[in-house]
């Protein structure tokens, strides 16, 4: 039994109700890739790269689609095919982003899984590893200031999944434990720390177990934490491990922590010892509408629509939640292409009223004592209802972590999140 | 294992597009009809208590007070409150709390004004629910006494004797005995019912509550033994009062459901109820006849009966602060956002509440206390305003 740390943490969160339906009972599979891919040039809000391949071109797995002037964002094939040309889609976060649609061969419809090119005890330097990971695609979180020269004395690798639907961390976790203990020990040697963390929830004792037996001898520590959400925020995870409050217009990096997911650091390492590009996704896929869910691995430029057909559908699917129940947004087509940053879909067959008509607040304080960030959303919601940014500004809704949970708990169904991106939309940083 | 679409699993069809709206796609199931709701179920027990105690006549006090709430809720809404700000289960709410404050004999006018008046007054003028600043059940109890002064605050209040609950009748009450000897003993023939002060004015009229006094009194040991009835007949309510404050146990579970339903706080009350203790244990009192005030009266054990530990009993289950506290502060719309705030409005609820005992003032002194609390509500909430995460401001 490894150290479990029941730690009270950050103010507020609460215990979400676990849904009906269990996505991590089962392994993690794989869905073959659709007959068509058509690949985003960009992963998310950022502007798209600049393809490089022209129609007719037949590419290989991991062959470059898309470049940029500076080497960030590139977009690499998932399959191996044909390039038709370029064409326009939706993804979940940006509408219509050039992408590029590739007829795949019926043999290259699987991920490439490529032989070890590299000894597993090789360790890069740290720049090194950057440059390769951008070259490969793979978004390593604050890559620009692990590549400064700053101080990196602890590394906390999450393994909390962002809300009860999601769970693509755990079966991670649960399949591939040695895998990522020995991705997190890699991570540890090359940026240097004097300390890594590998936090789980600690309701999941089978799990800490397994990890702590995983991770012994090596420089790994394996820190069960309660799950109250959103724990999972990395300055919550920097709140509760080191006691630090990072402002808002700072990163835990600016107090020499450096927070990454398993599933990213698992994708570090493949790609440091296969020379794998990212180019697919592990996501949960949830929902009353699919008949099995469970975690799935898919090609980057499946549409919603390639993806849950596999699966299959038990209903007619009403609503399509990309990201989270309580922070995630709703998509409105099944044809919206999934990008690399996938991290939870829920098909529902129901669209339950959940906004009720709003009534007045009848303060009841839920909202001040759910929030993880000790904000008044009361007080956001007036200054977006009167349209005063300057009343807004003196309750820092920069602080704001999105998690939803103000809204999720009011009596009154006021809509305090939409008004806490008001006034962060209106109120400079800092 | 790897699957494709030729498994043949898909069951139904795609639509074109799906409904999209904003997050959270989930929601608790709360609601303001739900919170004022459980408001209303916890007052199930205090009314049936009442009805057994004082008779089945309450139910009309009670049902007056609910009618009138919804009139002054139907009619008055329409022109002031704001928008989404009307709500029947908080009128009803209402119309209870402030029924259970009042005498059994105080007929059904008084009621129906007095929940008309809170409603119409404190909600709908002041923009609707959540936009007053004054608990409306206690502004409508305020306009009843400035408006039937002997009809609410009667020196002697009825209850129905032992072997009477339910069907006895208060007007053939009796008012000769006092509680001298009482312990439930069964009232002469002809008699069905008592007629006595509420236990709480009469511990506060025979106490010399001054550090100064030297004037005469009895003693504690004879206020205890001679005026006041057995303690655990507060407990069970069998005490003259208000038709739904006199039943301590009965409130006690109404505030519990609540607390345990997370409509209301733990920290009010628990805070008043210490604050009360803590007060009336160490605040200066006479306790035998003919000698200077003495402080610390809790420690005092006068001929084997500890009348201090009596004397803090009393206060804490002898008067309105039980419902007050328990049962009508916790409105969330009148009381102070945060855990915190709950906790210093209990206090200032205790204290005020003891202060205006000991100076007096007695008759429903926890409901004044609760008044003045209310309308120190947007100083709570500015005091126990808390640090945003990560910033020094």
């Amino acid at each position: 039994m490894g150290l479990l740390t029941q730690l009270r943490g950050f103010d507020g969160g609460m215990i979400l109700p676990a849904p009906r339906r269990d996505s991590a009972s089962g392994p993690i599979q794989v869905l073959a890739a659709p007959p068509v891919l058509r690949v985003p040039l960009t992963q998310g809000p950022e502007p798209p790269v600049r393809p490089v391949v022209t129609a007719g071109q037949a590419v290989k797995p991991g062959d470059l689609l898309g470049d940029s002037p500076d080497g960030t964002g590139r977009v690499h094939s998932p399959a191996a095919g044909t390039v038709v040309g370029p064409v326009e889609v939706d993804t979940p976060y940006r509408r219509r982003v050039p992408a590029i649609e590739i007829r795949t061969a019926p043999e290259g419809q699987t991920e490439p899984v490529g032989a070890l090119r590299r000894d597993r005890n090789d360790r890069p330097t740290l720049g090194g590893l950057l440059q390769e990971m951008m070259e490969l695609g793979v978004d390593v979180p604050d890559a620009d200031g692990l590549g400064r020269a700053q101080r990196v004395h602890r590394v906390i690798l999450n393994g909390l999944d962002a809300d009860p639907y999601q769970t693509v961390c755990r079966r991670t976790l649960m399949d591939c434990a040695e895998e990522v203990v020995a991705a997190a020990g890699m991570l540890h040697d090359v940026v240097g720390a004097e300390r890594t963390d590998l936090v789980v929830d600690g309701a999941r004792r089978e799990l800490v177990a397994t990890l702590s037996a995983a991770a012994r001898g090596g420089p790994v520590r394996v820190l069960g934490v309660s799950d109250r959400y959103p724990q999972s925020k990395p300055v919550l995870l920097v709140r509760t491990l080191a006691g630090i409050e990072v402002p808002a217009d700072r990163r835990p990096l600016d107090a020499g922590i450096w927070v990454c997911d398993v599933c990213t650091a698992l994708d570090v390492r493949r790609a440091w010892l296969e020379g794998r590009a990212a180019t697919w996704r592990t996501a949960t896929i949830t929902g009353d509408a699919v008949v099995a869910p469970g975690n799935y691995r898919f090609a980057a430029g499946c549409t919603i629509r390639d993806v849950i057909d596999p699966i299959g559908l038990v209903d007619t699917p009403r609503r399509i939640v990309f990201g989270g129940m309580w922070n995630g947004h709703a998509v409105r087509t099944p044809d919206t292409v999934l990008t690399k940053r996938t991290w939870c879909l829920i098909v529902d067959s129901r669209n339950r009223p959940v906004h009720r008509a709003a009534i007045a607040c009848i303060r009841c304080g839920d909202c001040l004592e759910v929030c993880p960030v000790r904000l008044d959303p009361r007080a956001l919601l007036e200054a977006a209802e009167r349209n005063r940014p300057d009343l807004a500004a003196r309750r820092h809704p920069h602080a704001c972590l999105d998690c939803g949970l103000c809204d999720y708990v009011c009596p009154s169904s006021l809509p305090l999140m939409r008004s806490a991106h008001w006034c962060r939309e209106h109120v400079p940083v800092g | 294992m790897s699957l494709s679409a030729e498994s043949g699993r898909v069951r139904a069809a795609w639509p074109r597009y799906v409904e999209v709206h904003d997050p959270p796609f989930l929601q608790r199931r709360a609601s303001e009809h739900r919170t004022y709701g459980w408001f209303c179920a916890a007052m199930l027990p205090v009314i049936g208590a009442g009805t057994y105690l004082v008779g089945y006549g309450v139910l009309g006090i009670y049902a007056a007070a609910m009618a009138g709430a919804l009139v002054a809720s139907k009619l008055c809404d329409r022109f002031a409150a704001a928008p989404g700000a009307k709500s029947m289960a908080h009128a009803i709410c209402v119309g209870l709390m402030l029924a259970l404050t009042l005498p059994p004999t105080v007929g059904w006018v008084a009621p129906f004004l007095g929940a008309f008046a809170g409603i119409a007054i404190c909600r709908s003028l002041l923009g609707g629910l959540g936009n007053y600043l004054w608990n409306p059940a206690l502004v409508g109890r305020t306009v009843v006494q400035l408006a039937f002064s002997d009809g609410l605050m009667p020196l002697r209040w009825s209850f129905l004797g032992a072997g009477h609950g339910l069907t006895g009748s208060l007007n053939a009450a009796s008012a000769g005995l006092g509680y001298r000897g009482f312990d439930l003993t069964y009232p002469p023939p002809g008699v069905e019912a008592w007629s006595l002060a509420r236990p709480i004015d009469w511990l506060v009229g025979q106490c010399g509550f001054s550090v100064a006094a030297t004037q005469p009194g009895p003693s504690l040991l004879s206020v205890f033994r001679d005026c006041l009835p057995p303690w655990r007949d507060t407990l069970w309510g069998v005490v003259g009062g208000g038709i739904g404050e006199t039943c301590f146990l009965a409130v006690v579970a109404g505030g519990l459901v609540l607390i345990c339903l997370r409509c209301s706080r733990w920290q009010l009350p628990v805070a008043a109820f210490g604050t009360v203790a803590l007060l009336s244990a160490v605040w200066p009192i006479r306790i035998d006849a003919g000698q200077p005030a003495a402080w610390c009266p809790i420690l005092a054990v006068r001929e084997g009966f500890p009348v201090g530990a009596a004397l803090v009993l009393f206060q804490l289950t002898g008067g309105g602060l039980a419902a007050a506290s328990l049962l009508i502060a916790p409105d969330p719309a009148s009381t102070p956002l945060t855990g915190r705030g709950h906790l210093l409005f209990g206090v200032g609820l205790g204290a005020l509440t003891f202060l205006a005992r000991v100076s007096g003032l007695s008759p429903g002194s926890a409901y004044w206390a609760v008044l003045a609390m209310n309308t120190l509500v947007p100083l709570i909430d500015r005091v126990t305003r808390r640090q945003v995460f990560g910033t020094s401001r």
